[in-house]
């Protein structure tokens, strides 16, 4: 087996569409594994793939059910194996991921490296079948029909949460954008256990595949070992689309939706910014964090310190849509100013900031960058959305983009972004 | 860097391949130093012994009593410095900064990359230093109110806090860290003086650092700095006054309903009085491998739960113990509380009477040393493990060697007297009709 460096990981690519990964890191007590399977996000495929996760998570050919399955990763001294579903732009992943303690700490003669990752391919390749071997358990099947439906439903039960979906689901209304990667609950009803299979099979002979092993072990050893586990078909593998940018509008889209709450939730989303992998990604990351993406932001110093309007109020730079969205709860009887602050403090930050808000949020894009690289989980999952959106950059790189962000580069970018929709839920 | 009077002994545990240094600073404060080779990310937490709980003592034979949730307005009024917010000057480099108030512990802390030995100045004049005006405290309690209005939006620290209240009949467990908006009302700048007055000497007060440095260079900078921001006057003296709490749980069960989709039960199971030290250690030992055994997704009652549909992936089981007080929990989602409720029962009334089986203990032994090593992974779960400890007064690296020496027999034994009839709480939360 050759390994080639790509980005900071050593990788082998078995065929094309599928790549392994490994970088080792003796900082850490526990080795994870983890394997996405990326397709494009589709309306009712993407309900069948949730529906999927929670299947296998439950039982797999060797493991046929729950409590086999919770027996194994104990044995493999209390390992951690999760199946799921997220999205990065518009593309679903599927993952499967085993965290287990490096044999190294363990008593001599472990083998929980092959044991854990056996136990992880096994999950995603081999599930548990009906006897005549055409479909996915039947039980399991409606088992965790009943849990999914449960599950989204109560997504409402998260006040924050809850608000920032239906704001999504407005401003994304006809697009892949508003497909939630759990699925909808009216998909559930026609999904059956052969279909399921059919979908099983279908993600792993086509998805794209990336699979990651991390932490204190050699990439050598750890690669040959994943590979050997991890036989896949070969066939050609899915395209992924380019992530859809949010377009300005002409007039702001306003939604207000009743709810019993406490708090009145607000949403605000501003568009026509950079994305990730463009040369003005930087710039809006400044943008977002001197509005609401940082300690000494404007909606923190405002919004909460100054008006004690709100305990949270922050924005995010949605990366693969060029937008920020800030959010806030606040008192119903104050909404309204807290609603007018928020516009305004835009606005003003639209018109400029301090030589001293520049240099603080510098210094917290790189301090939060660096920290970020420490993390086991980071480096894997900055790479995978990289390799969703199309391009490959080294974290020094970002570094250095980030350090060479000119105020008037920031205040150009600032200017670039529009109001483009506002949701209030309470 | 000045030679360093403070001496450090190293602690070192085999098994879990871990090592840390302990000492005390000059000025009185316990130092605890986890190193963490090869990490860039560096941590450090103050932490006093002093939570939501602790709003009643005795002063030269006074009582004293304050309202309830000034821990936390403490916690928020400690970041405001009469030169600015200390947020804005952890911010300025780029460093993290938070802190939290639990039922007994008050910690704040940062993480950074750079500017360590600056940050660590900072937090420790953050601790150290009172400074309360009139005006700031107005303000900060307009947010405190707004941060006590999201809890009460969150179903999951509702039904908590209804089961302490359920379990509690005296013990201030029952009341919410951030009190109510009528409690914060009553908080003063002299309020918060008199317990940070009272609290907050280095000799409450706990350092916990983790990160890539030398044991000598974490000693002389932290005796350094924190000598730098320490009070000249003696440590209070003072006495933490505890109701007597009664052996009986308060109230059998508590319903309430919400804006969620669907019911929510806790059960919780009360240790009135805890020991101390190894005992207490052990006691939490105990209880968490009984949790575990009978309701991990492992066991036989959580799979014939899950296929009776009465328990979604979010249902669990835990023991949580502290100095002075220890409680059980078990629940989550349900779509019919009072069916959930009596199943857990049954199961709990089987397992008083046949108890464990020996093979799970020893698959648990397995999967607790695993949890332990993951807990030091990284700087912060190091760091949290550590703050852990010190809300028990335990030996953190006698845990792995407890469970190996932990019997069938004593969690049997553990699973008779906490998980009883008599000794539960029901929290129930319902759905809007």
């Amino acid at each position: 087996m050759k390994l080639t460096r790509y980005r900071e990981f050593q990788s082998f690519r078995p065929q094309p569409g599928v790549r392994l990964l490994a970088y080792e890191s003796e900082r850490f007590k526990t080795i994870r594994a983890r394997v996405y399977l990326l397709e494009p996000i589709q309306p009712r495929v993407a309900t069948e793939n949730s529906l999927l996760a929670r299947v296998m998570r439950n039982a797999s050919a060797d493991h046929p059910s729950r409590r086999e399955l919770a027996r194994a990763c104990e044995e493999l001294y209390g390992a951690t194996l999760g199946v799921g579903v997220t999205r990065l732009a518009d593309v679903q992943a599927l993952t499967a991921t085993v965290e287990f303690p490096a044999e190294r700490y363990l008593p001599k003669g472990s083998k929980e490296l092959e044991g854990a990752l056996s136990l992880l391919v096994e999950v995603l390749t081999r599930p548990a079948l009906s006897p005549d071997g055409s479909a996915l358990r039947a039980d399991q099947v409606e088992q965790e029909r009943y849990q999914l439906e449960n599950e989204l439903r109560a997504m409402q039960d998260d006040k924050p949460a809850w608000a920032a979906l239906r704001a999504t689901q407005r401003t994304y209304a006809g697009t892949p954008g508003a497909i939630h990667e759990m699925g909808a609950i009216e998909d559930l009803p026609a999904i059956t256990p052969q279909g399921l299979l059919t979908r099983q099979r279908s993600l792993v002979g086509n998805a794209q595949v990336l699979a990651f092993v991390t932490g204190p072990v050699t990439p050598l050893h750890a690669l040959a070992t994943l590979s050997r586990k991890l036989s896949l078909p070969r066939a050609r593998r899915v395209t992924l689309p380019g992530a859809l940018r949010l377009a300005n509008r002409k007039a702001v889209r306003r939604d207000v939706e009743k709810a019993e709450t406490e708090q009145t939730h607000l949403l605000f989303t501003w568009s026509g910014g950079a994305v990730y992998g463009e040369r003005g990604f930087a710039p809006m990351l400044y943008a977002d964090a001197l509005l609401g993406g940082y300690g000494m932001s404007r909606l923190f110093k405002v919004v909460r310190e100054e008006h004690g309007l709100a305990y949270a109020v922050h924005s995010q730079y949605h990366r693969a849509r060029g937008s920020i969205v800030a959010q806030a709860a606040v008192d119903p009887g104050r909404a309204e100013l807290a609603i007018k602050l928020i516009r305004s403090e835009f606005k003003r930050l639209q018109k400029g900031f301090s030589e001293q808000e520049f240099a603080a949020v510098r210094e917290s894009l790189i301090e939060a960058r660096r920290s970020a690289w420490d993390s086991q989980g980071a480096r894997a999952g900055d790479l995978v959305f990289q390799h969703v959106l199309g391009f490959k950059q080294m974290p020094e790189q970002q570094l250095k983009d980030i350090r060479n962000v000119k105020p008037a580069q920031v205040k150009a970018m600032l200017k670039k972004l529009r109001p483009h929709s506002e949701y209030r839920l309470g | 860097m000045i030679a360093t009077a403070v001496r450090l002994k190293p602690i070192r545990s085999k098994q879990l391949h871990e090592v840390r240094h302990e000492g005390v600073l000059g000025c009185g404060m316990r130092l605890i130093f986890a190193p963490r080779a090869g990490f860039t990310k560096k941590i450090a937490f103050v932490v006093a012994s002093y939570g939501s709980t602790d709003s009643s003592w005795l002063h030269h034979g006074k009582r004293v009593t304050v309202p309830d949730g000034i821990a936390h307005f403490l916690e928020h009024q400690m970041f405001k410095k009469s030169h600015g917010d200390l947020s804005d000057v952890f911010t300025a480099r780029g460093a993290y900064v938070n802190a939290h108030t639990s039922h007994t512990q008050t910690a704040y802390y940062f993480e950074c990359t750079e500017n360590f030995e600056q940050n660590l100045d900072t937090l420790l004049e953050l601790a150290l230093t009172p400074y309360f005006d009139k005006k700031l405290v107005d303000t900060e309690r307009d947010i405190i109110i707004q941060e006590i209005n999201q809890y009460r939006d969150h179903p999951g620290w509702v039904g908590f806090q209804q089961l302490l209240e359920g379990l509690y009949a005296k013990h201030p467990l029952r009341i919410d860290i951030a009190g109510t908006a009528e409690t914060v009302s009553a908080v003063t700048p002299q309020l918060l003086e008199l317990c940070h007055g009272t609290f907050y000497h280095p000799h409450n007060l706990t350092l916990v650092i983790t990160g890539d440095f030398e044991p000598a260079q974490v000693a002389a900078m932290a005796d350094e700095l924190a000598d730098k921001w320490a009070p000249a006057k003696p440590a209070p003296r003072f006495e933490r006054v505890r109701p007597s709490e009664p052996k009986k749980i308060a109230k059998h069960k508590a319903v309430r309903r919400m804006f969620i989709s669907r019911p929510r039960l806790l059960l919780g199971f009360k240790d009135a009085k805890q020991p101390k030290g190894d005992a207490l250690t052990m006691r939490d030992v105990l209880s968490s491998l009984a949790m575990d055994a009978l309701f991990s997704k492992e066991s036989e009652a959580y799979e014939q739960l899950y296929e009776q549909r009465l328990i979604t992936p979010d249902f669990g089981a835990g023991y949580q113990a502290e100095l002075g007080f220890g409680y059980a929990v078990i629940g989550g989602e349900t779509p019919d509380a009072a069916k959930l409720e009596a199943a857990v029962l049954k199961v709990l009334k089987q397992a008083r009477k046949q108890g464990i089986d020996p093979e799970v203990l020893e698959r648990k032994r397995r999967k607790y040393l695993g949890r332990f090593l993951r807990a030091f992974n990284e700087p912060e779960g190091t760091a949290y493990a550590y703050i852990g400890a010190l809300s028990q007064g335990s030996e953190l690296f006698d845990v792995p060697g407890m469970i190996e020496r932990v019997t069938v027999k004593q969690v049997n034994q553990r699973i008779r007297e906490l998980l009883t009839p008599d000794n539960y709480t029901a929290s129930v939360l319902l759905p809007q009709s």
